[in-house]
């Protein structure tokens, strides 16, 4: 097998995403290391392509030069990327090369990279290639589980902090404020909130099926509202909603930071988790998927 | 009438003309989203832009700008930055900032600026690029300064420094000393929330030599007075080339606003920096420009007001004089802005030199020859309007109002996703004598809703009014909020009639001096002009007072007059009267070329007659 490969990245970035790695494997049966170079490339790579080159020492970017370190090819398939510039099937890109002059026109290859410039056309700096058609026919059906590997990646890193993972219902939402009034403590702020300000919102939520931890038949989650642009994208949680929450206590930093919202004073009051994240409320359909997380970090450590 | 043959003559000459001149940009819009992001979807707000001053064809925006076209967690562990090498004419996304793959925003608030040392970069010729934000890379959001020796070559900028707690709106001002070196402001909030001792939470974070390999960075706090709990939200600063620095926030934010405005006169190097200016009313640091304020809150068109809104912008020919711009309340719901100045150095201030009703984003620059330019976005019959005016008289006081219309798009649709709908900011900044800026916007395609020569990078139709993310245009897109690159061209007519006159075939060649203190301080005493001139660049410096009667021609002195470290060489001795001003209008050496505007060093003295 021609495989243009070279490992890059901390010890402990790469262990981790092995371990998502690994459990995509592991969920699916089969052995780790059949394919790990294609794994290993897959991690660190946002695009994955099949693609012929069109022209060697070609670009087709005006600000990347082209040298023997460039290509111009056309893509045949994605198998991962098309959030980033939607699906480029059947379009030209320009790629710089993880090994200078390695590809001639004509050849094909799979290409693992991560965009470089996104202009008139795409732009991806290759974290390698698999130009064997062997090697990456062998590859392929693998590539598509690391793929989902590397999507898996922040949920990974999110269970790897939590208090509590558990699927449940959520009963009731109220303003912390709110919540506060109820406890007797005076309203947090002495003035108008920031702009950055979470708006946070106190959740009940009932324990359907505890996944990690010891959760009790309710648990207390705090969450964010707010929709700037800093918390937009964490779940807000709504009356009847059924899904899998994966909790967190405060960090230090984030107690610190949070004092003056009056967070800080209600958890320390009663027991409660916060959800900070997009990756801290996941739809119900993705409890499988939680599971074979959970299990795989353990595994590996 | 002109006959045929007068007309062929005639664009002869302006053909003819056009090959002499200097490569100027006309009036330009451009909406920056890039063809191959044709399918994005993003609410892309709060813009900044960066114009590298060694080549204006190279420039830096961003936005809030994901990896992904739906705004989605990131799939990458690096956020977007627009970059262009043709001024503006196109652009491409260049994966550069840090973020963190799985963050729910790929970067936080975020500003750039260029300083004018080449970086010395292998790839590009460029200067280096400086940039805070609110980084989503780790947790927290800290507030991070940022580097890069060549955006264009799209590698991740490098973190020269990280500011944890309750941080925001870093806002960036990079500027290179005579001695090489370049002096870096990052203006930031440093502890909102009632986290910062005493309440004082402006604070610029400050590099005297940014491009050093492992610059050193200090926090200086520029508030001087205690208050309730916070200052505003944004610290924002202005150097110029001789080392004055001033910057402007909003005292005591969260109890009795103030606009306040602090000077350096070094750099911000010294003991107690930032402290030069001081109120009357209290001796302290920092002068009061307005008395209280009622700032605006609730939302004007989807946006969220009160966040922001302070610009400042210190003329490049003269520290002396520095404009402010700032918002407050216009009730409930609305906002309006002001714009003053100062001629001395911050000491005294203007009243309103101009005021929009249900406007916000103020940003002010200030052109090499004098010019300034106000960019505003106000909402107006349901739709946002984005203005850019221009100071249309000798001394800078009037305003051509409303201004140029830049883009007048819905402000109901589309529905906002996030806040801020377009931005807690706008950005402006001078490019040679014409105004460069950034502003967010709807993107439905309706040419009628832009300023004439928009141009589209992503798939449209205009005809049919429609956005496509395939070039086939079989596959609609639902409009969004995307980023508009705009350049306007300003000359020596902005200023007045008479000169528009003298110079019209070569504006470039004609530089505008005035200050109303010539004749306010002294009506009796005259004016020597001293300039510095490269001697075989010209064959001649003719001068002409604003009301369009040479005044006379600049002589060579036998000994140069040293100033901070400038060598002037010629002269002219002018008796001014109230309101006169006055242009050089050079005439070029045969076979030279300025590589831009005729902007000579230039010193004025009073001197008693």
């Amino acid at each position: 097998m021609k495989n243009i490969w070279r490992p890059r990245g901390p010890v402990s970035r790469r262990l981790l995403i092995a371990a998502a790695a690994v459990s995509a494997l592991l969920a699916s049966g089969r052995a780790p290391g059949q394919d790990d170079d294609a794994a290993a490339l897959t991690e660190r790579s946002a695009i994955v392509v099949r693609a012929k080159v069109v022209k060697a020492n070609a670009s087709n970017e005006p600000m990347v030069a082209a040298s023997p370190g460039t290509a111009v090819i056309r893509i045949t398939k994605m198998y991962a990327g098309s959030e980033i510039a939607g699906d480029q099937t059947g379009k030209t890109a320009t790629v710089i090369l993880s090994r200078p002059g390695s590809l001639k026109a004509g050849q094909e290859a799979t290409f693992f990279g991560n965009p470089r410039f996104m202009g008139k056309t795409l732009t991806i700096a290759d974290e390698g290639e698999i130009a064997s058609r062997d090697a990456a026919s062998r590859a392929a059906p693998s590539i598509e589980r690391h793929v989902q590997a590397r999507r898996d990646k922040p949920v990974v890193e999110r269970l790897a902090s939590a208090t509590l993972v558990f699927r449940g219902v959520v009963e009731t939402v109220r303003p912390l404020a709110a919540a506060d009034a109820a406890t007797g403590e005076s309203k947090p702020y002495p003035t108008r909130p920031s702009e950055h300000d979470p708006d946070w919102q106190v959740a009940t939520v009932k324990v359907v099926k505890p996944l990690r931890g010891e959760a009790g038949p309710v648990v207390t989650v705090v969450f964010p509202a707010s929709r700037d642009i800093v918390w937009f994208n964490v779940p807000k949680l709504r009356q009847g909603q059924d899904s899998i929450f994966i909790t967190h206590a405060l960090s230090p930093e984030e107690a610190a930071r949070h004092r003056a919202s009056g967070l800080v004073a209600f958890m320390d009051k009663q027991p409660a988790h916060v959800i900070i994240e997009p990756s801290d409320v996941l739809p119900p359909g993705d409890e499988a998927r939680v599971r074979g997380l959970l299990s795989a970090p353990k595994e590996v450590k | 009438m002109s006959t045929p043959r007068h007309r062929s003559f005639a664009a002869f000459t302006v053909l003819a003309l056009s090959l002499c001149l200097p490569a100027f940009a006309a009036d330009r819009l451009v909406n920056m989203t890039p063809n191959s992001r044709s399918g994005e979807t993003n609410q892309d707000a709060e813009p900044t832009i960066a114009v590298d001053p060694n080549d204006f064809k190279r420039m830096a925006g961003a936005a809030f700008t994901w990896d992904n076209l739906t705004g989605g967690p990131m799939v990458t562990a690096a956020a977007p930055i627009f970059v262009s090498t043709d001024r503006g004419l196109t652009w491409a996304l260049a994966n550069v900032v840090p973020s963190k793959i799985g963050a729910g925003f790929p970067t936080g608030d975020i500003t750039l600026s260029f300083s004018s040392t080449p970086s010395g970069a292998s790839g590009h010729k460029t200067s280096w690029l400086y940039g805070g934000t609110l980084s989503s890379a780790t947790a927290g959001r800290p507030m991070t300064v940022l580097r890069s020796q060549d955006p264009f070559s799209s590698t991740l900028m490098t973190t020269l420094d990280t500011r944890t707690g309750n941080v925001d709106q870093p806002h960036t001002s990079a500027k290179t000393s005579a001695a090489s070196q370049d002096k870096l402001y990052v203006g930031f909030n440093n502890g909102y929330g009632c986290g910062a001792p005493s309440g004082r939470t402006s604070t610029i974070d400050v590099s005297q030599d940014a491009a050093a390999a492992a610059p050193t960075l200090t926090l200086d706090v520029i508030e001087a007075r205690n208050t309730a709990c916070q200052d505003g939200f944004a610290q924002v600063a202005a150097a110029h080339s001789d080392g004055t620095v001033y910057a402007a926030f909003l005292h005591d934010w969260s109890s009795s606003p103030r606009l306040v405005v602090v000077r350096d006169d070094k750099w911000g190097t010294g003991a107690t920096p930032f402290a030069a200016l001081t109120d009357p009313s209290d001796s302290v640091a920092g002068r009061y420009v307005t008395t209280a304020l009622t700032l605006a809150s609730g939302f004007m068109g989807q946006n969220r007001l009160g966040a922001s809104n302070v610009s400042i912008a210190v003329d490049p020919g003269n520290s002396d004089r520095v404009y402010v711009a700032w918002g407050d309340s216009n009730g409930a719901n609305s906002e309006t802005i002001h714009v003053r100045r100062s001629v001395n150095r911050g000491v005294d201030w203007s009243s309103d030199l101009m005021t929009v009703t249900g406007a916000m984003n103020p940003q002010v620059a200030i052109d090499d020859i004098g010019i300034v330019g106000v960019l505003y976005q106000s909402v107006s019959g349901g739709k946002w309007e984005t203005r850019l005016a221009r100071s249309n008289n000798m001394d800078a006081t009037t305003f051509a109002t409303p201004g140029t219309l830049l883009a007048k798009q819905s402000a109901t649709t589309p529905t906002a996703t996030y806040s801020p709908y377009i931005g807690d900011y706008a950005s402006l900044v001078a490019a040679g004598s014409n105004f460069v800026g950034m502003f967010c916007a709807s993107n439905y395609p309706d040419k009628a809703n832009f300023m004439s020569g928009v141009t589209f990078q992503r798939e449209v139709d205009w005809a049919a009014h429609k956005l496509y993310s395939d070039a086939a245009h079989t596959k609609v897109v639902a409009p969004s909020i995307d980023p508009y690159f705009f350049e306007i061209n300003t000359s020596i007519c902005n200023k007045t009639p008479f000169f528009c006159n003298i110079c019209k075939l070569k504006p470039y060649l004609c530089y505008p001096i005035f200050d109303p203190l010539w004749f306010l301080k002294c009506p009796m005493c005259g004016i020597d002009i001293l300039v510095k001139l490269e001697d075989d660049s010209y064959r001649q410096v003719t001068v002409y007072d604003s009301l369009g009667k040479k005044a006379g021609t600049l002589k060579r002195l036998s000994e140069p007059v040293v100033e901070k470290g400038v060598s002037y060489n010629y002269k002219i001795s002018l008796q001014p009267k109230e309101g006169l001003g006055y242009v050089l209008k050079a005439e070029l050496a045969a076979g030279k070329k300025l590589p831009g505007n005729f902007t000579p060093p230039v010193m004025v003295k009073q001197v008693e007659r």
